[in-house]
């Protein structure tokens, strides 16, 4: 894309166990410092992912979980609902400078300024029912967007199903009626926690929880495919 | 006589011209009118009401777009833009 005088620079990559995709936007010339910029975003990936992937055995978490109780007492530790989160606000910092910047790492979404055109970043968020189409568009900058959902990283055992989400009161996944959940904060570690918490507490306290964070917004699908959302998600879609 | 009928065959033929120039004007300016006129634009659901099936548990719902919700009894019906970026969960 090339308007205003500004180019759109794109790397994609693989990294923990996911697609990112990291955009920023240069004047004309510029290309050389955003390429630079976009291969530092996926070095930042690759050293965090060798430190806090609990599937690497040679990464630090391995170590650590490896050595649980001993010599002191401790459980095994998974930073896997918070780490990618915080990986893409860490990357982000670098491309702070540029007047326009995205980091997508699987559907965590990281956005600063706007687009190479002037325009909002729009992004999709995607219908748990029905993953190719969109529940709505919504128009946004400056701030990041993550979905907590229980339709992936799910299991069926002994007849019974079970997804990766566990509520910590009693160690077993969560049994809301909540099959997803799409959070806008200032932060992707802060939208990824806050949609996992309201996911296990379910629709009402859920709803509740995020709206008592300050900044956050949130669109709640239910099981019966009942969809809650903020009024400040509508006033950022593209329709109502 | 002769006189008379000149005068009526001239007369009829300015109203024959008449007659023709009003009705081409006319068929002018109706395809004025037509072509500036905007183009109609379709509603597009961004799904249908069919029902599907979660592949991940099993358990068939409805879609959620199809449902009112709590908060506003207006269902969200398309998207305009494509978006650059689509959250889906992790």
């Amino acid at each position: 894309m090339k308007m205003f005088g500004l180019v759109e620079i794109t790397r994609s990559f693989t990294a923990m166990n996911t697609n990112v995709e990291a955009v920023v936007c240069v004047p004309s010339g510029g290309e050389k410092q955003a390429e630079n910029a976009l291969l530092l975003v996926q070095d930042i990936f690759t050293s965090v992912e060798a430190a806090l992937s609990r599937f690497i055995p040679d990464s630090e978490i391995s170590r650590l979980n490896r050595s649980a109780g001993q010599p002191f007492q401790a459980s095994s530790v998974d930073l896997g609902g918070i780490a990618k989160g915080w990986t893409v606000d860490y990357a982000g910092q670098k491309l702070k400078d540029f007047s326009g910047f995205a980091i997508d790492a699987g559907g965590d979404i990281l956005l600063g300024g706007k687009r190479a055109d002037g325009s909002l970043w729009p992004i999709g968020v995607v219908d748990p029912f029905n993953l190719q189409e969109n529940l709505t568009v919504l128009e946004l900058s400056d701030c990041a967007i993550c979905t907590s959902t229980t339709t992936r990283r799910c299991w069926r055992l002994d007849g019974f199903s079970g997804h990766h989400l566990i509520d910590s009161r009693h160690g077993k996944p969560a049994d809301s009626a909540v099959v997803s959940v799409t959070v806008i904060a200032d932060s992707a570690a802060r939208a990824e926690v806050i949609a996992k918490t309201a996911l296990i507490l379910g629709p009402d306290e859920g709803m509740q929880f995020i709206h008592s964070q300050t900044g956050a917004q949130g669109i709640i699908v239910l099981n019966n495919g009942v969809l809650l959302r903020s009024e400040e998600t509508r006033e950022a879609g593209y329709v109502r | 006589m002769v006189n008379q009928t000149t005068k009526r065959n001239k007369l009829a033929a300015r109203s024959l011209v008449v007659c023709g120039t009003l009705l081409a004007g006319t068929a002018i300016w109706m395809s004025v009118i037509n072509s500036a006129k905007p183009a109609t634009q379709t509603a597009v659901p961004v799904s249908d009401n069919s029902s599907s099936v979660n592949q991940s548990n099993g358990v068939s719902n409805q879609s959620a777009i199809a449902v009112q919700t709590p908060i506003s009894t207006t269902p969200i019906l398309q998207q305009q833009v494509i978006p650059r970026f689509r959250t889906r969960g992790s």
